[in-house]
């Protein structure tokens, strides 16, 4: 131990720390400091920056010790009370926040540079925030927000867009939650802290495939502080997010199938405690023949060897195949003017949000359990946790604090909550568990390592006549969402061209590598990769421009696909024109010198799917609200804010139509106890459904308030209008403010309530298989890049993204641009420096350093248009835009860089060697 | 998880040395500590004892004397990057400390620390849990190399990329120990063995370096990597050119230790490509390929040259 004299935030602290503590763990643990976040371990995210003696630090990485006698300032300590920093108050105008993990080290980064700094270009902003990684902006508006505050520093004023004015739907609006982020206030799943609690630590399997024989936990039982060692015959339910695919156990039972499994967990009185006594137990494994990639687990299994779940098809290790046939292929492709086939190859990619999963279990005197914790579904977890713990659902409440991204990584029950509420109940203790960045990738969930074959046929006009694909997917070791994205790769290939011969088969294989699941434009991606870049083939082949093939084959609006999708809103054609002008791509395609060039590509996504996992008659969102005499509404809704920003979504639907303040207006979202239910945060559908039920709720309330206030005042309820939070009659005679409204729609009745829903209408085709891909409305986007290839290196640097994304209406089209622009650099990601290595079922990159998610400087100017198509039933005509823009801009760097260099791309990501090979073949620089 | 036993803080030289020596058997030095705490992060480092140096203030500082330019070893990256002097006289040195990592990390981040950087490799730089479950490499005490299956080398690559700059720069560093004071060129402080990387004793210091202001006139540095901020080098290759046309090639990134190779400016490009690539023990350890890193080694060299040359 070491003691230790801190002044932080200027007040001074005497500690006495663990000689080889860490200044983060310091100030979240010991002070309570828990802005400072922990995001890597490794300094390579930035999340935990503070200043120490006013230079930027990484406390992740700077032993307390060093700080002894220093001046630390954390986040809490940058606002004067309630007055932010003008760098704080830009972030929140800005929209510079979304889940708000990597803002605290973000701001810290930011005020220092700007000392040193005071008239910054905006490369040297894009430099200074170049060690804070943020998984959610794109960095567009922080950097706004940075280079608005040198301005004001300067003493100038910078303006922003009037956000006034009667409407609210279609405002921009900072996130309703920015301020507690930005202030460092905001708690997330780790910032919990709960007295008296235990910490939990995982032993995990170091083998892909293995018998387990026997586990020896004694003498880690024996440790000081152990409370207890959990193996895996104690839960032996299994669980799974789809009811077709319950093939996980929380902790492995006889065998482990991953790198990483956890066979078993300690709670101990500290983390240290529990890292000791993981180490001390024994296990004694019989390794089994493993089965790493997709050529293998379609191989037959030998007589001697173990599938992989004893519920694996057709004698391999297949999961799941599917299929679906619109007309005849073979014939479609033989009659083509003009086709093309070709293989294509993906690695596997993984979400990487910044905050870790996270989470407190806590069991009151009664037994109900409260899980808090960071996931984007409460409601499946609800469901699992009771299913697993053979608890009644009403014993289990689920929370969702502020959670630091999840683009489909937190969308599953996972194993570690299940382990935190099960030890809470056991030993009637707090159970805090939070997941190293290592074990964070072990966990995965993110997008299949996937193989395809795809060929598209033209006639001699270049009208799409057929598409036929071939798809094979690497689920890792557990179903998880598999069986959606086995269907997603095939069927989300019906659009946004009309192709009335349509054909796939795809096949998920199960493999001894740590599970895919659903990640952000889920299923979609690649296949859409593969269509996009065989366009751009056969435009050239049919001597057609890109844009013009693509115009020539969009479906239009209100329509239905081959395979009965039901079109309504479609703004391909507005999107794709607008980014064809705003690029300038008729000067430019063709005719850039070698080595630059431009790239196209367009894409569309579900707006929420119109079925739900588990079937029942429960609707797919209900929103509760409450007014009571003081005037606030409240807003009870279980759709997850993940950082896109819905709570901000619901309150401003609710705000337009009771037409009040957002101040007035208090969400109450993601808690299963108080909270109706929604579905989560998955395929794109919280302003769809939630909203639609917000709407609802709202409208259903506001005619309540008016048939209560004309039943007070003897008015008719037609002669009645409420407008800017106040009651007034035709005739001028009534004239009732806010409170005096309320005071007379509660009028012998008390306090209001109102219920909204939303259901999907009935949709599709009645073919197996129909279901997939259903939603009740489709989003559509185009995008245009331009890219520099260093030909010496095969180096591909992307310059600008010129994105548009139809999503309906922009409910908060500064909410709205964030999440295009964040969709379009984690496209960037997957096509350049993004990939999930291995090495015999070890992930080989399983930290930040890595495992490459764009930073700043590699994230180039982007260019964002809405395109706004008003969506018959979507609230306010709005719908997704957190998925669909992603699809567009991985073939748009890969047609750039043909454009650039003549070389195609049909392996993700992007290899400079592969560019090489190809100007090689195609003899060399020009 | 590696608990520290103890930690000390030392203000002067003579105390580092003393407690050094009283902690002989288990202790390594910290100063900036982003590399020391990431591998300590990664149980690489285990030292029970743990010696800040950080606040000599006497290792601190840039200034030219004798027609030397001397940099404390304790001076930040952030600090080297932005300094007058270096901007003036060796901007390329400069442009190699702002190439490090992140803004962030060379806040922290120190000259001499980065001269020292422990070497890395795919296999070394994991945590204790993947490490075991491979059973450990040679150089954590495995057997083997896991890389190349070789029992007697380890080919851990040196990520310096002050280094390739400092070492066209004819640099020479300080080292105190016990035994007091010596200077040596900074290549003789490389082993090139990937196991033990630095012929340095454990108990010495670097206190200093020294540039000769006699600079060579003509530099030229590139870092190969794919993102522009936070990833270790996977090739950095600085070259230099004096006015008698005499060049010095340094490289990191390729090999256990830096490469370094001296000719001509007007020398065959091929000959010297060919001959550094003879010098690089590169392996399959980065995120880059072998093929690809050496690859491209010609192609920094040949670009190198022509730059060079085109100077006036």
């Amino acid at each position: 131990m070491k003691e230790l004299h801190l002044i932080v935030n200027g007040r001074e602290h005497r500690l006495l720390v663990d000689a080889g503590a860490t200044l983060a763990k310091v100030l979240r643990e010991k002070l309570g400091l828990t802005g400072t976040k922990i995001g890597c371990e490794q300094g390579s995210c930035g999340a935990c920056t503070v200043l120490a003696d006013e230079r930027p630090a990484l406390s992740c990485l700077t032993p307390a010790p060093a700080c002894d006698g220093q001046s630390i300032t954390t986040i809490e300590g940058v606002a004067q009370g309630r007055v932010l920093h003008p760098l704080q108050e830009e972030m929140v105008r800005h929209g510079a926040i979304q889940c708000g993990f990597c803002t605290p080290g973000m701001v810290m980064s930011a005020i220092a540079f700007l000392k040193e700094n005071a008239h910054p270009t905006k490369n040297e902003i894009r430099e200074a925030i170049s060690g804070n990684l943020c998984r959610c902006t794109g960095y567009k508006k922080i950097i706004a927000a940075i280079e608005a505050t040198a301005i004001r520093l300067q003493g100038k004023t910078t303006v922003m867009p009037d956000k006034s004015g009667n409407s609210m739907v279609g405002t921009a609006q900072p996130l309703i939650d920015a301020r507690k982020k930005v202030t460092g206030s905001a708690k997330f799943a780790d910032d919990l802290q709960e007295k008296d609690s235990l910490q939990c630590r995982f032993l995990r399997s170091p083998h892909a495939h293995a018998r387990i024989k026997s586990i020896d936990k004694s003498t880690a039982e024996k440790i000081a502080g152990v409370r207890y060692v959990l193996t895996g015959e104690e839960l032996p339910e299994k669980f799974g997010v789809l009811p077709i695919s319950q093939d996980q156990t929380a902790l492995a039972i006889d065998k482990v199938i991953y790198i990483g499994e956890i066979v078993a967990a300690v709670a101990a009185d500290s983390m240290e405690i529990a890292e000791n006594a993981v180490r001390a137990i024994e296990v004694e494994y019989e390794l089994l023949k493993p089965f790493y990639t997709i050529a293998d687990s379609l191989e037959k299994v030998g007589k001697t060897d173990d599938a992989i779940h004893p519920h694996c098809r057709e004698g391999a290790n297949i999961h799941k195949r599917a299929s679906l046939r619109f007309g005849d292929q073979q014939a479609g492709l033989q009659k083509a003017a003009c086709k093309i086939e070709r293989s294509f190859e993906f690695s596997g990619v993984t979400h990487a949000f910044t905050e870790p999963h996270a989470c407190t279990a806590v069991c009151d005197a009664e037994g109900k359990l409260t899980l808090t914790t960071a996931t984007q579904v409460p409601h499946y977890l609800h469901r699992a946790v009771a299913k697993v713990l053979q608890l009644p659902l009403e014993d289990v409440r689920i929370i969702k604090p502020c959670l630091g991204g999840g683009f489909g990584g937190k969308g599953d029950p996972f194993a570690h909550e299940i382990i935190a509420a099960h030890l809470a109940r056991k030993l009637a203790r707090p159970i805090r568990i939070v997941l190293s960045r290592e074990e964070v990738f072990l966990t995965n969930h993110g997008r299949h390592p996937t193989e395809m074959k795809l060929a598209i046929g033209t006639d001699s006009e270049g009208k799409l006549s057929v598409l036929d694909a071939d798809i094979y997917i690497d689920g890792g070791a557990i179903g998880s969402f598999g069986v959606v994205t086995t269907y997603y790769n095939g069927v989300l290939l019906q659009a946004p061209y009309k192709i009335d011969n349509i054909g796939f088969d795809s096949c998920r294989v199960y493999t001894n590598k740590p599970p895919c699941g659903a990640m952000r434009g889920h299923g979609a991606v690649n296949p859409r990769f593969a269509v996009e870049t065989v366009l751009d083939e056969l435009a050239e082949e049919l001597a057609m421009d890109p844009c013009d093939l693509r115009l020539k084959n969009f479906l239009p609006a209100n329509c239905l696909t081959v395979g009965q999708y039901r079109i309504t809103s479609n703004g391909s054609r507005e999107a794709l024109t607008a980014v064809r002008q705003s690029s300038g791509w008729d000067h430019k395609f063709k005719k850039l010198p070698f080595g630059e060039g431009v790239g196209v590509a367009c894409g569309f996504f579900i707006s929420g799917s119109a079925l739900p996992i588990i079937w029942n008659k429960y609707p797919q969102s209900v929103v509760h609200m409450k007014i009571d005499f003081d005037g606030r509404v409240v807003i009870y809704s279980g759709a997850s804010d993940i950082g896109q920003g819905s709570d901000t979504m619901l309150a401003m639907i609710v705000a337009e139509v009771l037409g009040i303040p957002l101040k007035s207006i208090h969400v109450h979202a993601a808690d299963t106890l108080f909270t109706p239910v929604d579905l989560g945060s998955y395929s794109s559908r919280v302003t769809f459904m939630a909203g639609n039920a917000a709407k609802m709720a709202a409208e259903n309330l506001r005619a309540d308030i008016l048939a209560g206030v004309a039943a007070e005042t003897g008015e008719a309820v037609e002669r009645l209008d409420l407008q800017h939070g106040k009651i007034s009659s035709k005739d001028g005679k009534i004239a009732l403010d806010w409170l005096e409204t309320i005071a007379h729609a509660t009028a012998n009745r008390g306090a209001l309530n109102a219920t909204g829903y939303y259901i999907s209408p009935k949709l599709g085709g009645d073919f197996k298989g129909a279901g997939a891909g259903l939603s009740p409305s489709y989003s559509f986007g185009a995008v245009i890049t331009q890219v520099r290839v260093d030909s010496m290196t095969g180096q591909v640097e992307v310059s600008d993204i010129w994105g548009a994304h139809d999503l309906g209406k922009a409910i908060n089209p500064l909410a709205a641009e964030g999440q295009l622009e964040g969709s379009w650099h984690m496209g960037l990601g997957q096509a350049l420096s993004e990939s999930m290595r291995f090495d015999n079922g070890h992930i080989t990159n399983a930290n930040f350093i890595n495992y490459r998610i764009p930073t700043s400087l590699d994230t180039p100017e982007i260019h964002t248009k809405i395109i706004e198509s008003i969506d018959p039933e979507g609230p306010f005509g709005a719908k997704e835009c957190g998925e669909g823009a992603l699809h567009p801009v991985i073939p748009a760097v890969a047609n750039a860089i043909y454009d650039a260099v003549g070389v195609r791309i049909r392996k993700l990501p992007i290899s400079p060697e592969e560019i090489l090979t190809g100007t090689a073949q195609n003899g060399g620089v020009k | 998880m590696i608990s520290t036993v103890n930690y000390f803080n030392v203000k002067t030289c003579e105390e580092a040395i003393q407690l050094a020596h009283d902690h002989a058997d288990d202790f390594c030095w910290i100063a900036g500590g982003t590399d020391v705490m990431l591998n300590r992060q990664q149980e690489n480092n285990t030292a029970a004892c743990l010696i800040d140096i950080g606040d000599i203030g006497e290792l601190r500082g840039i200034a030219v004397h004798d027609n030397k330019m001397r940099i404390g070893s304790l001076t930040t990256l952030h600090d080297v990057g932005k300094n007058e002097l270096i901007l003036q006289g060796f901007p390329t040195l400069a442009q190699a400390a702002k190439s490090v990592a992140s803004p962030l990390v060379r806040y922290s981040a120190t000259i001499g620390g980065n001269l020292l950087v422990e070497n890395r490799c795919i296999s070394y730089n994991q945590s204790e849990f993947w490490k075991e479950a491979v059973n450990h490499c040679m150089k954590i005490g495995g057997e083997k190399c896991l890389v190349t299956g070789s029992l007697k080398h380890c080919f851990s690559q040196f990520v310096s990329d002050t280094a390739p700059v400092l070492l066209c720069l004819n640099a020479e560093v300080q080292i105190l120990d016990k035994n007091g004071s010596r200077i040596l060129p900074l290549q003789e402080m490389y082993s090139g063995v990937g196991l033990s990387p630095r012929r340095l004793d454990k108990q010495a210091l670097l206190t200093d370096i020294f540039i000769p202001m006699s600079k060579p006139h003509k530099i030229y540095f590139r870092k190969l990597t794919r993102r522009k901020a936070v990833d270790f080098t996977s090739l950095t290759c600085a070259i230099s050119a004096d006015e008698a046309k005499n060049i010095t090639l340094a490289l990191s990134g390729v090999h256990p230790g830096p490469v370094m190779l001296q000719d001509m400016l007007d020398c065959d490009a091929e000959t010297l490509v060919k001959r550094a690539l003879k010098a690089s023990k590169t392996v399959d350890n980065d995120m880059y390929s072998r093929t690809y890193r050496r690859k491209m080694i010609g192609v920094f060299i040949r670009e190198g040259l022509q730059m060079l040359k085109k100077l006036p």
